[in-house]
């Protein structure tokens, strides 16, 4: 009886798709070493990640790549619509989510080009790699809700075979950044942490 | 100019195309007072005034309504940089917007541009591409602020750089 209570609790806390992120813990240490930070969201805006990130007083410039990839104009080439406000020269959060496991390797090199460009050796970038056979079809609908979770919203139920991504393979994806630290969460989504590569 | 009468149903009929003028609302002794550019207007120029106003047609130039709110409905095409009380976005719009209360971005809503008032409100599967700015408080009034309450008096300018630390991430 106790045990059927708490599942019911624990779904209740934890639907299906979200998990207590190890990765967003991280992130809030990012933030709060901040004032005012500079967010970069290549995601599309999220009503919870917003409202997440206005805990910290940020800037949040969101440039929804994934809106982009979805479009069957622009599918081959995905970063055609990407641009940094003058203004905004370099951004101490990036939030990459799920995208790389959608583009090719050549887009993912150019777009470690295009944002290191904009990053300073403080800067962190934050992504999520499949570790399963099977992914999502499509980049998911993601969000950071209270405490600290994750929730993962698929866009539809099929799924495409995952690329396999390892940490070598990510190294030579992501040139101008290097690993600090990895999450395995029990969906099979790594959570990963970059910092700009030393040169 | 845009309340709800005769002159109103006429001009939700008509198309204004190809003219550049400038629109004022001047009723501010009833502000539940309400405007709205129908569907099939198109309007290009400035838009100032005294009431609220829906946008359901097309807008081109600026929109300043700094005491008012100002909705784009579903049908809604705006390419101005608009100023208000607050905003709810349910149609698309290209340009910066700015309210002094809250911007309300609708599931059906898209903004391309920058996005800055005190509460930004954000519906699951509204668009936006550009910034998203809360913190509206000018840097000078913080520092006047923490001189009345007796705190340090900081530069309303800081270098951020040299108050940056590294990321807690080894």
């Amino acid at each position: 009886m106790n045990v059927l209570r708490f599942r019911r609790q624990h779904e209740v806390l934890f639907p299906p798709g979200s998990y207590q992120s190890v990765g967003v813990r991280s992130i809030e240490e990012v933030l709060t070493s901040k004032h005012r930070p500079r967010v970069l969201d290549l995601g599309p805006a999220r009503a919870g990640t917003v409202e997440f990130l206005n805990r910290f007083r940020p800037r949040i410039q969101i440039e929804d790549l994934t809106h982009t990839l979805l479009s069957p104009a622009a599918a081959n080439d995905p970063l055609r619509d990407l641009s940094f406000p003058d203004g905004e020269r370099t951004f101490d959060l990036i939030l990459l989510w799920d995208l790389v496991n959608y583009l090719s390797p050549d887009q993912t090199k150019d777009l470690s080009q295009r944002i290191a460009a904009v990053s300073t050796p403080d800067t962190v970038l934050y992504a999520q790699i499949w570790t399963t056979p099977a992914m999502p079809n499509e980049p998911q609908r993601i969000h950071i809700a209270d405490g600290g979770t994750i929730v993962h919203t698929p866009r539809s139920a099929r799924t495409r075979p995952a690329q396999r991504i390892t940490k070598r393979r990510l190294h030579e994806l992501l040139p101008e950044f290097e690993f600090a630290r990895s999450f395995l969460t029990r969906s099979g989504m790594e959570e990963y942490l970059f910092v700009v590569r030393a040169s | 100019m845009f309340g709800k009468n005769d002159s109103e149903k006429k001009l939700d009929t008509a198309r204004i195309d190809n003219s550049r003028f400038e629109l004022t609302t001047t009723n501010t002794a009833t502000p539940s007072n309400s405007s709205t550019i129908g569907a099939s207007l198109n309007v290009q120029g400035n838009i100032t005034g005294g009431e609220d106003l829906t946008i359901e047609g097309r807008v081109e130039g600026t929109v300043t309504l700094k005491q008012n709110k100002v909705t784009v409905g579903k049908s809604g095409r705006v390419e101005a940089n608009m100023n208000a009380k607050t905003m709810i976005i349910d149609g698309e719009v290209t340009g910066d917007l700015e309210a002094s209360e809250q911007i309300l971005v609708r599931k059906t809503g898209l903004v391309k541009g920058n996005v800055r008032a005190p509460r930004i409100v954000l519906e699951d599967g509204a668009r936006i591409k550009g910034s998203v700015d809360t913190d509206t408080t000018p840097a000078l009034s913080v520092a006047v602020e923490s001189t009345a309450n007796g705190a340090s008096v900081k530069p309303a300018k800081t270098d951020e750089k040299t108050q940056a630390t590294r990321p807690a991430i080894q």
